[in-house]
């Protein structure tokens, strides 16, 4: 099986330890996303993302290249963030039986101080920013529209696009790049004004 | 950042804000915050010279004490014959005292036990 990852993988396995920073770039926000779903809250989810790329980059070593990497990490996500969901009804319960012997539940207490420190200018407003690319897509010549759509919303091949739109793939690649690009260039300016 | 890194970061953004797939804040630190913890962790840096040297080194030294735990085990007095054996039957013979001289003198005498006092 191809893996777009494979050679990344193996500059890391190889020592090149600070590669693995474009591991965490490419997947950093569907992992985030994916611990959201179960988390419920964008710290803990944050905090769960984190643990579940530490622990592949661990037994980045185990991974035998069988199944794609984004799957492999997938899985490990989904088992942090239940590890993550049975230790707070654990901690949950802990606290219930300490609040009806009168004791005070200063733990849960620092956690909500510590994110309260965060700054807003710590994070991305990523809802923002989602709605300068979707201005920026909506004015998108329609034949990179077309390509971008099929492409990055419809996880189509170059193949595939190229038999529907009866294109040339050289010409749905350097479309798709000329799209990508203009939405890329959009979205680094409004960061850099934020 | 790397100029390549950031392009990827943001292409990645473009592809989830598409699919409306992204979750509600970023922080800015995220990947700084585990490659930090990566580097400060030593135990799980990956080392793969010393640790196969390692691999090859234990694997060779339990090879070596294998092979001499066998070869001690294994190691008998037995001769092996090329060709047949013709008389496996070998009558057993009479324990007798090394006194040579004594026994021709008592050869004609009759044999009351299976051993032969030469006196």
């Amino acid at each position: 099986m191809i893996d777009d990852d494979k050679d990344t993988i193996n500059n890391i396995i190889n020592g090149d330890i600070d590669a693995f920073e474009i591991i965490i770039k490419k997947y950093q926000l569907r992992i985030i996303n994916l611990c959201f779903k179960y988390t419920k809250n964008y710290s803990d989810a944050e905090e769960v993302a984190q643990e579940a790329f530490f622990k592949a980059f661990s037994s980045l070593k185990k991974f035998r290249f069988e199944s794609k990497f984004y799957s492999w990490l997938h899985r490990i996500a989904i088992n942090c963030s239940l590890n993550f969901i049975n230790s707070k009804e654990k901690t949950k319960e802990r606290e219930t039986i300490s609040e009806n012997f009168g004791l005070s539940g200063i733990d849960s207490m620092k956690v909500t101080t510590l994110s309260d420190t965060e700054s807003p200018f710590d994070n991305y407003n990523m809802a923002n920013l989602a709605q300068t690319i979707e201005n920026a897509y909506e004015v998108l010549p329609e034949e990179l529209k077309l390509v971008l759509k099929l492409s990055d919303i419809d996880d189509m091949s170059y193949d595939e696009i190229a038999k529907i739109t009866s294109m040339p793939v050289g010409t749905v690649k350097s479309r798709l790049h000329r799209a990508r690009d203009i939405l890329v260039k959009k979205l680094d300016n409004e960061i850099d004004d934020e | 950042m790397n100029k390549n890194l950031r392009k990827l970061e943001l292409l990645q953004f473009v592809k989830a804000f598409l699919k409306k797939e992204y979750p509600p804040l970023l922080s800015k630190k995220f990947s700084k915050i585990i490659m930090l913890r990566i580097n400060k962790e030593p135990i799980y840096t990956i080392r793969p010279f010393l640790q196969n040297t390692l691999r090859i080194a234990s694997a060779v030294t339990f090879a070596v004490v294998t092979l001499f735990l066998l070869q001690s085990f294994t190691t008998n007095d037995i001769e092996y014959s090329k060709s047949t054996i013709s008389n496996p039957n070998i009558i057993p013979s009479k324990n007798v005292i090394n006194k040579p001289d004594e026994c021709e003198r008592n050869q004609n005498q009759e044999i009351k036990s299976d051993t032969i006092n030469c006196k």
